[in-house]
């Protein structure tokens, strides 16, 4: 209880002194406000944000795409790396395919999508689900290739179904890392919506930061990304609470 | 026989200390857009015709993302002249980037609205709920677009604007993607050519909005006044040359932007169109200088509306000290 109490107030202090920082440095050191703006500054241009720029109206897009993207891009990911997991033989004929298509940059699709589909949602969904596709399809792809084949055997002793043995034991024993797997999806998540914005449209975190710094209105900007941050937090700490009333079983290190 | 090469080496190396006595000034010019757009032909002809070099400048061509982001780098010292629209000061000086204008390329406004003929549109107050296409959103264009807007009452959540690109622009507009366009004469005349009928109308009907800006931040301002002074006299001459005579003009930018070799035609119908709707001098206004109470007239539309939160004043936007 101690240790929790000191090591709280150390980080408490820790933002105060940043904070502080933040706030006086930059006007004394002669940083203008268009390269580092101060606290107070970016606290003024998010009311005004607020008041003018429909704020709510595009942070809720951002978020809504944000999940949207997460949600199918894990699922299609979870899906096929189930899939490929029950079949060493397309597993081992698509791998080279799947592993070309995880290293190519997906941001650098954006333009092409916003050829192909035009200046609408779909492009930046589309990239979303492709970046959180392959840590998901990743994940799980491993977690099947390493299930307990003590486990497995002793399903089939029981004279358990295929199906019963993926459900029964194969999907529990994956659980862990596909929980894994879609937290660093999640992070990855706003990347991808990020930027589709920044690339073409008009609603979205994205668009203010693109907006905001074509007039050098970097409080606009630096407020776009701390509300970025906060949808990619809110995101993970959702995905942490599901994880431990699913994962409730699995003994954790204690801290 | 030692004598007259040691003349000879003598002599050579005066010669050559001369020529590096008139060391040229190297400079950088930030444009807002791709550099081969047909707005931008008083600088490919200035250089092209040797007019920078006249004035002992070495200038170097580079492309931002727009007359904001522009004037942007130019404070922060990335680049030491840049390009925008006669407002863009308006909008970023409120922010506190040092910059002003210091020559204006006409007395008219370079922006024009237009709209496909077909699509129902007659002037701005039908623009609600229409898909509009504008460069980039770091653009002054998109800005004076907003102030087209607020002066029908309409705010950009009745429309949908969408930065496309130049290319977007035109491509968009003839697939009918978008109805209406904010941008430089040479793109509707781009749409023209492929077959779509368009309207269209100057923005400075609406507010004084102006044209073309060279950009500079008051240090450079402040430091080098003589190439600042050197690189506006040689744009202004340039623009001297496709008002006297756009045919010859037109042919002298395509040997120099072969982008549009082949195109001279064309180009010199872009020219003719600079000349009669943007290059015309202001009243009492010789051709570079900038007008205080249209400036003001501006900035106070851009406050009225909302476009532009705080007010700069009016002299701290312009100088009029580089246009003779």
């Amino acid at each position: 209880m101690d240790r929790s109490t000191s090591t709280t107030i150390a980080s408490l202090g820790l933002l105060a002194l940043v904070l502080l920082a933040w706030q006086y440095l930059p006007p004394a050191l002669d940083v203008p406000k268009y390269i580092i703006p101060t606290l107070t500054d970016c606290l003024a241009e998010m009311q005004r944000m607020w008041l003018y720029e429909k704020l709510t109206t595009h942070t809720m897009s951002t978020a809504l795409y944000t999940v949207l993207g997460f949600a199918i891009g894990s699922l299609l990911g979870a899906v096929l790396g189930y899939l490929l997991g029950m079949s060493a033989f397309w597993e081992k004929v698509l791998s080279p395919y799947i592993l070309a298509l995880q290293i190519a940059p997906k941001v650098a699709f954006a333009p092409l999508f916003i050829m192909w589909f035009g200046y609408n949602g779909m492009p930046k969904l589309l990239v979303t689900v492709l970046i959180v596709f392959f840590p998901v399809l990743v994940n799980v792809l491993q977690a099947m290739r390493t299930v307990d084949r003590d486990l497995v055997n002793l399903a089939r002793a029981y004279n358990l179904s295929r199906l019963g043995i993926f459900w029964k034991v194969e999907m529990p024993s994956t659980l862990p890392n596909l929980m894994a797997g879609l937290r660093i999806a999640s992070t990855l998540a706003v990347i991808g919506v990020t930027v589709g914005e920044l690339v073409g449209g008009n609603t979205g975190l994205g668009y203010l930061i693109s907006y905001g710094g074509g007039q050098a209105n970097a409080a606009m900007v630096f407020n776009a990304i701390v509300l970025l941050t906060v949808i990619g937090f809110v995101l993970y700490s959702a995905l942490i609470r599901i994880e431990e009333r699913v994962l409730h079983y699995l003994p954790k290190a204690q801290h | 026989m030692k004598r007259s090469i040691l003349n000879t080496i003598a002599a050579a190396a005066v010669a050559l200390s001369a020529t590096a006595a008139l060391a040229t000034e190297k400079v950088t010019y930030l444009f807002p857009a791709p550099d081969f757009l047909p707005a931008f032909a008083p600088f490919q002809l200035a250089k092209g015709k040797g007019y920078f070099d006249a004035a002992g400048l070495d200038v170097t061509f580079q492309v931002g993302k727009g007359g904001a982001d522009v004037a942007t780098q130019v404070a922060v010292g990335n680049a030491d002249l840049g390009g925008g629209i006669g407002d863009t000061p308006i909008i970023v000086r409120a922010n506190g980037l040092d910059i002003r204008g210091v020559a204006l390329l006409g007395g008219r406004g370079l922006t024009q609205l237009a709209w496909r003929a077909d699509s129902g549109i007659a002037g701005p107050a039908d623009l609600k709920g229409k898909s509009i296409g504008v460069l980039s959103f770091q653009d002054t264009t998109y800005y004076n677009l907003l102030g087209v807007l607020a002066s029908v009452g309409l705010s950009k959540d009745d429309v949908d604007i969408q930065a496309v690109g130049p290319g977007g622009i035109i491509q968009l507009s003839i697939a009918g993607k978008l109805q209406a366009m904010s941008g430089v004469p040479e793109w509707i005349a781009a749409i023209e050519g492929a077959g779509v009928d368009m309207e269209q109308m100057p923005v400075d009907t609406v507010f004084p909005a102006m044209a073309q800006a060279i950009i500079a931040s008051d240090k450079t301002i402040a430091e080098r006044p003589e190439v600042v002074s050197g690189f506006v006299q040689a744009v202004i001459k340039a623009i001297g040359d496709i008002n006297a005579d756009p045919a010859q003009a037109a042919k002298d930018y395509v040997s120099f932007v072969p982008q549009h070799s082949g195109k001279e035609a064309q180009v010199e119908g872009i020219m003719r169109a600079y000349s009669t709707l943007i290059y015309p001098e202001g009243e009492n206004q010789p051709l570079g200088a900038f007008d205080p109470e249209r400036i003001a007239a501006v900035q106070k539309f851009y406050l009225d509306s909302g476009i532009v939160r705080t007010a700069v004043p009016v002299e701290d936007l312009y100088t009029n000290d580089f246009v003779k």
